[in-house]
């Protein structure tokens, strides 16, 4: 079916607004470009054919994001990855980071267990809030918060990993 | 709110930016200095997250809506391709395309794949990249840079040896090719990346670098050395 009148120019609006943006979230989920165009395209056709059921616009990013998150889900078996939400025990400082580390950036956040990379990708490269994080989540604030501060150990632990690897 | 409470919230999100945490971050100079490193740290990530984005997505993206079509993106390399073809026969000419395809396939490689080798790859052997790099004729001074990673990788058919180094004028990605003959030099440009493929002894050996004078750099000193 063809977007038309109002809905049409909202509609195209919001591919032209969001579509990149989704496009990186959808590449880091799945890590493959051809994939994550299809994701997008996909979360668009599912957009358009729900356009009327989205109440509030100023949610239509996070609308868009759980949408491409469940198209995702659908085609990949989701794993079940251990984590708690104990309180944290320790906290310390971030390594240094200097301009030559994106590769050590890169494998540290690659090695995240999707249940703390997914919320950290979304504050990041959203900026979402804690809250809506937790709407798109389906989990709590409180568990989002969690994830967020364990994700951010666990880049620090990984980059030490490699510092400490390097130094010998 | 005390130390502890200033890194809890810090971790949580490096840009809060609440009373609280303000207040104490111009009062305690060491919780300062942790919030400048963990906002440094998302810095990294979110410039590592801006990958490139392919061109025309969004015109890709309404052509599959407005026709209910869910697989255009492939219909519409189909169709470019068909056309371009048609023009060419149409003219009777045949056009030299501009980048070379091997060369064009280093970058891509460095683009969408590097980082899955990097995190698949096997434990490096650093004699067998010795090895590769005397069979192929070539040499890696220390000049080149620091070597940041080596590992094999499946490149076109066949198994490179992975190198990454940061030169003086950015990070650079060699593929060593003992495998691949080639008879000629090749070079492309795309995504904000050159790179150039040359024979080396029996095999051939690609740079993809960030810049054009880097990518001379290495050529020089990878070859000529």
């Amino acid at each position: 079916m063809r977007p038309k009148s109002a809905s049409d120019k909202a509609f195209e609006s919001a591919v032209r607004a969001h579509s990149r943006e989704l496009f990186r979230y959808a590449y880091w989920l799945c890590r493959d470009r051809g994939r994550a165009e299809d994701l997008v395209q996909d979360t668009f056709a599912r957009a358009w054919n729900a356009w009327g059921e989205l109440r509030d616009p100023g949610a239509l990013k996070s609308w868009l994001y759980t949408i491409l998150r469940n198209e995702h889900l659908r085609g990949f078996e989701r794993k079940q990855l251990d984590y708690d939400d104990r309180e944290l025990e320790d906290i310390d400082l971030p390594v240094e980071v200097g301009t030559d580390v994106a590769i050590d950036v890169r494998r540290a956040l690659l090695h995240l267990p999707g249940t703390l990379r997914e919320p950290l990708l979304m504050q990041v490269l959203g900026g979402f809030s804690c809250e809506e994080i937790a709407g798109m989540l389906s989990a709590t604030e409180g568990a989002v918060m969690t994830r967020l501060t364990r994700a951010r150990q666990a880049m620090r632990r990984l980059l030490e990993r490699d510092f400490m690897r390097k130094q010998g | 709110m005390n130390c502890l409470d200033f890194r809890r919230e810090i971790l949580v999100n490096p840009r809060a930016a609440s009373e609280d945490t303000l207040r104490h971050a111009l009062d305690c100079a060491a919780c300062a200095d942790f919030q400048a490193r963990a906002t440094a740290l998302d810095a990294e990530i979110a410039e590592l997250l801006n990958v490139p984005v392919p061109e025309g997505i969004e015109e890709r993206i309404l052509e599959a809506t407005s026709s209910g079509r869910r697989d255009s993106r492939r219909r519409f390399l189909a169709m470019a391709a068909s056309l371009a073809g048609v023009a060419l026969v149409g003219a009777g000419v045949l056009v030299a395309t501009r980048d070379d395809p091997l060369a064009l396939a280093g970058i891509d490689f460095v683009v969408e794949e590097e980082a899955n080798a990097i995190l698949t790859a096997k434990a490096p052997d650093p004699a067998e990249l010795v090895r590769a790099v005397r069979t192929l004729g070539l040499d890696l001074p220390s000049q080149l840079g620091e070597v940041r990673y080596i590992g094999t990788c499946p490149f076109q058919g066949t198994t490179a040896h992975h190198v990454i180094v940061t030169t003086p004028q950015g990070k650079a990605t060699l593929l060593l090719l003992p495998d691949k003959p080639l008879e000629r030099r090749g070079a492309a440009s795309s995504r904000g990346l050159r790179s150039i493929i040359k024979p080396a002894g029996r095999g051939s050996a690609a740079v993809i670098a960030e810049s054009s004078r880097g990518l001379e750099r290495i050529e020089q000193m990878v070859w000529m050395s």
